[in-house]
């Protein structure tokens, strides 16, 4: 499975143009600890026992200002492979959620990057000035969340579902918009995180 | 209040989104100054749209010119060898064109021959002073560049000639007849070389 996700990435088109986004959003994660069998005197203060022996779970909610990377690397005429990493800039709570992925983004009928071909010196570069997609990324995250009486956190494996566009005002440069749902799963909470995101593309050298 | 904020954030995506989608197409050449055309792929009728560099949208291009979505953009310009590129409306994209314009083989093969010539010109002098090294040492090089020309081996049969390496000077000269066989001072002095030294012509087999 690896060799074939290899194998795609490394026959992207050499005359697409890479591109790098720089976006700040907002990251609302909603947190639901998984039942457990802990014991009332081991359990979070947070959680309230129903039972003797059985601890409920509780729910919180983080919302926090991000800074959103990506760097797609990989082009086909509407398709791009990228890596993203996604980190809490402003939380008033300290909760924060940091993520790294990668996965993919399928563009509607418009090419996925700047295309530019040389033939012994005449060029010719193709620009899509107005661009939409959706796209898919696998992940990893660290999660900070507040119940009503402590701080946690967990690991979790993400799944995120994203659309978005991306307008072009310059040949290099493009205003990048993008909404997401991600859903996570982690070693003691499950998460559902609804992100967006406003930001600047720009293409990078071949 | 709220129907007018929601009309005026429409007026101001329909703004951008138009501005976004408005397809320019921009053409340029070194030199500059080419005649721009465009063919319908189609019925292959050609329409001058101007001269290099030019902006121009894509939009004026396929309604006004081409009247189809494929069509062929040609460069032409005086001496240099002309340039066709088969275009394509593909949603909203911005193409540029940078098209390096290559000399014209005639004037190229115009710039070889005079450079030849001038350069026989060097090796006639050079023989007629008796430097025959110089001269042969000029056509080896004229040679590597000039291969199909019976001239450069003549000349060279005329300086091994002169030099007295008789049997060099005819086999250049078999070359230079056997590269033009319309060669005649190549041929008057092969057979006046080959009777005079009693040489027998290499035949076949």
């Amino acid at each position: 499975m690896l060799f074939i996700l290899y194998g795609n990435v490394a026959l992207g088109d050499s005359n697409f143009h890479q591109m790098i986004t720089t976006s700040l959003g907002m990251v609302n994660v909603s947190v639901t600890e998984n039942a457990s069998s802990l014991s009332s005197a081991s359990s979070s203060t947070s959680t309230t026992t129903t039972d003797s022996n059985v601890s409920t779970p509780s729910s919180a909610s983080a919302s926090v200002i991000s800074l959103d990377l990506v760097y797609e690397f990989s082009h086909f005429n509407q398709k791009s492979y990228f890596i993203r990493a996604t980190a809490p800039m402003l939380s008033s709570d300290g909760s924060g959620f940091f993520a790294g992925s990668i996965g993919m983004n399928f563009y509607f009928s418009s090419l996925a990057s700047l295309y530019s071909f040389n033939d012994n010196g005449s060029t010719l570069s193709i620009n899509p000035t107005m661009r939409f997609y959706w796209g898919t990324n696998a992940g990893v995250g660290f999660l900070v969340y507040n119940t009503t009486t402590a701080k946690k956190s967990d690991l979790i494996f993400d799944l995120e579902l994203h659309g978005g566009g991306i307008m072009n005002f310059k040949k290099e440069w493009g205003l990048r918009g993008e909404a997401g749902l991600s859903r996570g799963t982690g070693v003691s909470t499950s998460t559902i995180a609804m992100k967006i995101f406003i930001g600047l593309s720009y293409y990078l050298e071949k | 209040m709220t129907g007018f904020k929601i009309l005026s954030c429409c007026f101001i995506f329909l703004i951008f989104s138009s501005l976004a989608m408005s397809e320019e197409l921009s053409i340029k050449s070194n030199p500059e100054q080419a005649e721009i055309y465009v063919k319908n792929a189609a019925n292959h009728e050609r329409v001058k749209i101007g001269k290099t560099p030019l902006k121009i949208s894509m939009n004026e291009i396929v309604n006004n010119y081409a009247k189809s979505n494929v069509f062929v953009l040609e460069l032409e310009k005086d001496g240099f060898d002309s340039y066709r590129v088969l275009m394509t409306r593909t949603g909203s994209n911005d193409i540029e064109l940078n098209v390096n314009l290559e000399v014209s083989k005639n004037v190229r093969m115009i710039k070889d021959v005079d450079y030849l010539v001038s350069q026989l010109f060097e090796v006639q002098r050079q023989i007629r002073t008796k430097d025959y090294t110089s001269a042969v040492r000029k056509l080896d090089e004229l040679e590597k560049d000039f291969p199909h020309y019976s001239v450069i081996y003549e000349l060279k049969g005329s300086a091994f000639y002169l030099d007295k390496q008789f049997n060099k000077a005819l086999n250049y000269y078999r070359k230079a007849f056997g590269i033009n066989p319309d060669n005649r001072d190549a041929y008057i002095m092969k057979v006046y070389l080959e009777e005079k030294f009693n040489l027998k012509q290499p035949t076949d087999g």
